[in-house]
């Protein structure tokens, strides 16, 4: 079954519509196949399924050089980070009132240890709910959830965002041949979190992203947190000219740094809003700033 | 008239170098001044500081690790504001009280137009340092004890660490990094 189609084409509306005319239509095929390839529909049985009641939805978009506003977006991935089982054979048969699922104590467990579903009269039992820890690629974050209390980085969407930033990093190569990479974490006006990333031309090296004069205008009005790599280890030797040369370090630490402060003082300050916050996160932790500088570090998690 | 020509290109040039941030101003300043010293700047200085990836750096500059005070600052900080920073003013706010934590600790903006001149000789005599200002404007000079923080801003916008210095009483350079 596929999960609320309605919910499903508002998000991806709502996500569209921010990034000019015409992109929702453009890129409704392109969104509806990602879907289909994300698997993320519910296992289905009779009577019960598992519906999507939140996704995470990453956006990439080309930027106009002249303006520096962003266009022609288009979803990149599509998940489901959290499901709500819902009984849809309303009309199964008697004894079940409305039909739907039922967890009063004693109602069919008289010790009221274990949740109870009245099966409606068709005898149905709830499946499992979907989990990507089970399947047989699982996301990092299943063997290292974050479990900081920073709402963004406890995210598991945030997380999954963390480990695609991390594996386009590209760590497992020579420390020359890395790139920083990032991205803008948003939020709908549904509550639920998205991302879209850094626009493709903006250059990535290995110790820096080159950003454009006019960046400001290919900032998400949505914005709540900005996130970016540093595609290091704890002691590695930055100094080489191709990575950052005299202003590196001969036994690199997590942290951040002034430019990557001042980059999201600067973005706080264009969309009136100093509570986005700033995180950097490398090979052993994660580094939060708030966008007047206070910094709190994070052991690495969720990537 | 190739002169005048080339003349207005660099003048075009260095003035969209200016406009770095909505938190600058334009710190550029002739040999014998000092830079214009920016509340964000107290940023800088409190990661040197405080930041366990500078411990290096200080070590090499012989500069004792503060750890900064979170009552203390937060003391000076209820002088200024209530809460997290919400607007520009507030923000700023925030820097202010940073540097007045570090200022009561003996840390200070240099202002004196004699010792800027003396730093400004003396780092346009660097080789290496000159470098720097191809690419970059020197910021904020700090004095720590009887040693000198020296902060470049980039006229590029990037994620890229920016230069620092720390010079000793006689200008010699202790140590150079990345900020």
């Amino acid at each position: 079954m596929i999960p609320d189609s309605k919910l499903a084409e508002t998000l991806l509306e709502e996500q569209l519509r921010k990034f000019g005319k015409g992109t929702w239509l453009e890129n409704r095929a392109a969104a509806k196949s990602t879907n289909d390839q994300n698997g993320f529909q519910s296992n289905s049985t009779s009577g019960w399924d598992w519906e999507c009641s939140e996704y995470f939805i990453t956006i990439s978009c080309l930027r106009n050089s002249q303006t520096g506003e962003l266009y022609n977006c288009t979803i990149t991935e599509i998940r489901c980070i959290s499901y709500e089982l819902v009984y849809n054979d309303p009309g199964g048969g008697g004894g079940g009132g409305s039909g739907g699922p039922s967890d009063e104590p004693g109602e069919c467990d008289p010790m009221g240890t274990e949740p109870c579903y009245d099966d409606g009269g068709g005898g149905s039992i709830p499946p499992p709910e979907p989990d990507p820890c089970s399947e047989s690629n699982p996301p990092a974050y299943c063997d290292n959830p974050c479990e900081t209390n920073d709402l963004l980085i406890d995210n598991i969407g945030v997380q999954m965002s963390f480990e695609r930033l991390w594996d386009e990093s590209r760590t497992n190569l020579s420390i020359e041949q890395r790139f920083e990479q990032g991205g803008f974490i948003v939020q709908n006006p549904n509550n639920e979190l998205g991302f879209v990333n850094f626009p493709e031309d903006w250059q990535r090296l290995a110790c820096e992203i080159i950003i454009p004069e006019n960046y400001l205008n290919s900032v998400p009005s949505n914005t709540i947190g900005v996130v970016h790599t540093h595609p290091f280890f704890e002691g590695e030797d930055t100094t080489s000219p191709n990575v950052c040369g005299s202003d590196g370090t001969s036994n690199y630490q997590s942290g951040t740094n002034f430019g990557d402060i001042n980059f999201v003082t600067e973005i706080s300050n264009h969309l009136s809003n100093f509570s986005i916050k700033g995180y950097v996160i490398d090979g052993n932790n994660i580094t939060s700033f708030t966008s007047w500088g206070a910094i709190t570090p994070f052991s690495r998690c969720g990537y | 008239m190739k002169t005048l020509i080339i003349s207005i290109i660099i003048l075009s040039v260095s003035s969209t170098g200016t406009e770095i941030s909505h938190f600058y101003s334009d710190t550029r300043h002739s040999l014998n001044e000092c830079p214009v010293q920016e509340p964000f700047d107290w940023v800088a200085v409190d990661l040197f500081l405080t930041s366990t990836q500078h411990q290096q750096n200080r070590e090499k500059a012989g500069i004792e690790n503060l750890k900064k005070q979170d009552v203390e600052f937060k003391t000076i900080l209820s002088n200024y504001l209530d809460g997290d920073p919400r607007t520009k003013e507030e923000v700023t706010k925030y820097w202010n009280a940073l540097g007045e934590y570090w200022q009561r600790k003996g840390i200070t903006p240099v202002t004196n137009p004699q010792i800027c001149q003396k730093i400004n000789d003396k780092l346009s005599s660097e080789i290496f340092v000159q470098r720097y200002d191809e690419s970059h404007i020197r910021r904020a000079y700090y004095q720590i004890n009887d040693k000198y923080i020296i902060l470049h801003r980039s006229t590029e916008r990037d994620t890229r660490p920016k230069p620092a210095l720390i010079l000793d009483k006689h200008l010699n350079i202790l140590t150079s990094f990345g900020i």
